[in-house]
């Protein structure tokens, strides 16, 4: 900005100068002659600036700036989307007779997919309700987590 | 009528010159003439005085129609009494099922509200608004009424759940009273610049006409108004860059969590293609409005001052040049900005919404519907996602208007009155300093621009990213 504020009283300074004279000099051939000399020296004082500029060494690798997305608020929100889906299967594993199950999903979200690899379904604390204790807890465990999330069987990892 | 005036006209003219001319095209005029009178009133009276009867007719009509219509209904009621009478069980078991359904949906809706409060807080805690809350800490007296609000949290704590209606009623007294008040503040500079502009006029009245003296009064004249013009100029300036500091700093805090947002919810492609644009919007564009337009601002101005002084240093075309430059630099920014920015966003949104729904359903953990409501805990972590980003999108915009408001009204006063004050002096004085200030007052056109410039791009860029990524 100071070489702007140069530049500009430059030009000032100039114009007046032609003020000046055209106020003192008497009317005639001189005058003329005098008006047109500072006229040229007014415009090469507007164009000089433009000789020594620095356009060539204008830098526009920064017009690009840089905003960058919070990595960490993302993985938190998938991981409570994952903690609600195994809330889910817990809850649905509770209305068909097996209470007390811990259920903890391994996958990972890519671009706005869940790929889920492993279901562990930890049966330590399993309550059975009466009507569910002759039957093969395991294939009907299985076959409710398939109700709800896209899994092969091979991928539900029980422990006990 | 025209030809029964100009018939009569003629008539009375030949009888009153005793010329006994028959004027015979004059007298049929006048026949043709009351013959459409008579036939016109032939028709109004037809049209008009016949619906009495009619209107009667009608009446009696719908009196008619009245007592058909009543005694139906009539009938029809006690039908209805009639079923009621004989179905009351069954009427009262239908309603004890379905209230036994509804109140059970109110109570999934109710823990549905508090899971969805309490997704909202978790996210906004995790929120970094620090920037921000400065930003509306630096706020004038006046737009902090205007925002209603002490922090940018409790700005977007308001648009979620709804409580800032406070917000669009302000927003016509803080208008009108920002308007008063710079017209007040202003109006005293331009009543010195006609004082003293007629205090010229009147000593070059009595100054020899095109000497030296004459030019020496017009130089300290022209020298004390472009003292007060450049003050002016000096001080919307500075108000400008200010605002155009702030705009950009506003995005660079805004952006990043609007685009961290979208990508939670899942909008991955709206945010690698929106997050370019904003990082040329808020880095790129907003410094070349401060470092290149605002100079070359600057330069017009200079150049219509200067030109100003002497009729012979004539430097107008100068100014006009860097006017035309900076339309066309701003012109083409804006062009190409908004059009790129709006195809690629709309697409990328479609894109979007699309994948969402599939992906969705491809987990296979949609899970059905409960009593009407959306049970899906995954689609609540969104939901909640969407409102704050949504939220967050309009508290900018809400920011935006109280920064960028005063200032373009600032400068829009400053124009009127630079427009009005040469009008006035124009019929006072020569045509050099009216001429100057109605070319001032042209050239602040540009620092209008400047900011309505950032400031739309900025709205649209807000809004677009507000409209995408909402699917469920």
């Amino acid at each position: 900005m100071s070489e702007i504020s140069n530049w500009i009283l430059q030009i000032t300074g100039i114009v007046l100068c032609g003020v000046l004279v055209e106020v003192l000099l008497p009317k005639g051939k001189l005058n003329k002659i005098l008006k047109t000399i500072l006229a040229l020296f007014i415009v090469m004082v507007i164009i000089a600036p433009l000789k020594n500029s620095d356009i060539a060494k204008l830098n526009f690798s920064n017009i690009f700036g840089e905003l960058n997305i919070d990595k960490s608020f993302v993985e938190r929100r998938e991981g409570e989307k994952i903690e609600m889906l195994e809330q889910t299967i817990e809850d649905s594993l509770a209305k068909n007779g097996y209470m007390d199950t811990k259920v903890n999903i391994v996958g990972e979200f890519c671009d706005e997919k869940l790929n889920i690899e492993t279901v562990f379904v930890d049966l330590t604390g399993l309550v059975l309700l009466s009507d569910s204790l002759n039957i093969n807890k395991y294939t009907n465990i299985v076959a409710v987590i398939k109700n709800l999330i896209n899994i092969s069987e091979e991928n539900v990892i029980f422990y006990e | 009528m025209e030809s029964f005036g100009g018939g009569y006209f003629y008539f009375a003219v030949s009888m009153k010159y005793k010329k006994r001319v028959f004027d015979v095209k004059g007298l049929f005029c006048c026949i043709k003439t009351i013959f459409i009178i008579l036939i016109s009133l032939l028709i109004c009276g037809i049209t008009f005085f016949s619906p009495i009867k009619n209107d009667d007719n009608r009446l009696y009509k719908s009196h008619l129609n009245k007592i058909e219509v009543q005694s139906e209904v009539f009938c029809i009621r006690g039908n209805i009494n009639g079923l009621i009478d004989y179905e009351d069980d069954l009427f009262n078991k239908i309603s004890n099922h379905f209230s036994s359904k509804i109140s059970n949906n109110l109570l999934g809706v109710e823990n549905l509200e508090d899971e969805l409060g309490e997704n909202i807080d978790k996210q906004l805690d995790d929120i970094d608004f620090d920037i921000l809350d400065n930003q509306i800490g630096n706020l004038d007296l006046s737009e902090k009424d205007f925002v209603g609000k002490k922090s940018f949290l409790e700005v977007v704590k308001g648009f979620i759940s709804g409580e800032n209606d406070s917000i669009y009623n302000n927003f016509i007294p803080y208008a009108l009273g920002t308007l008063f008040d710079f017209i007040l503040e202003y109006v005293p500079y331009f009543a010195v610049i006609i004082a003293v502009i007629i205090g010229y006029s009147l000593l070059s009245n009595v100054a020899d006409d095109g000497g030296g003296v004459g030019r020496i009064v017009y130089i300290a004249c022209f020298g004390t108004v472009a003292t007060i013009v450049l003050k002016l100029v000096i001080d919307v300036l500075h108000s400008s860059e200010q605002a155009i500091s702030l705009m950009q700093t506003q995005m660079e805090a805004i952006f990043p969590i609007l685009l961290t947002l979208m990508t939670a919810i899942g909008g991955v492609v709206s945010a690698s293609t929106f997050q370019p644009f904003m990082a040329i919007l808020s880095s790129g564009i907003a410094k070349m409005f401060s470092s290149i337009m605002v100079p070359v601002f600057i330069f017009s101005i200079v150049f219509c001052t200067i030109g100003a002084i002497s009729k012979n240093v004539k430097l107008e075309k100068f100014s006009k040049f860097f006017t035309s430059l900076f339309s066309w630099v701003v012109g083409v920014i804006f062009t190409v900005f908004i059009a790129f920015l709006s195809v690629s966003g709309l697409t990328s949104a479609t894109a979007d919404s699309i994948s969402l729904k599939t992906a969705k359903f491809a987990i296979k953990s949609y899970v059905p519907m409960v009593g009407g409501y959306l049970s899906d805990g995954m689609s609540v972590i969104v939901c909640s996602s969407v409102l704050v980003k949504n939220a967050i999108g309009i508290s900018g915009l809400v920011l935006l208007v109280a920064t960028v408001f005063a200032p373009i009204i600032k400068i829009g006063i400053l124009i009127l009155l630079f427009k009005l004050t040469s009008a006035i002096l124009e019929p006072l004085c020569d045509k050099e300093l009216p001429d100057f200030l109605f070319a001032v007052s042209k050239t602040m056109n540009m620092l209008v621009v400047c900011l309505l410039a950032i400031g739309v791009m900025y709205l649209i860029s807000i809004s677009l990213v507000m409209c995408c990524a909402n699917a469920l």
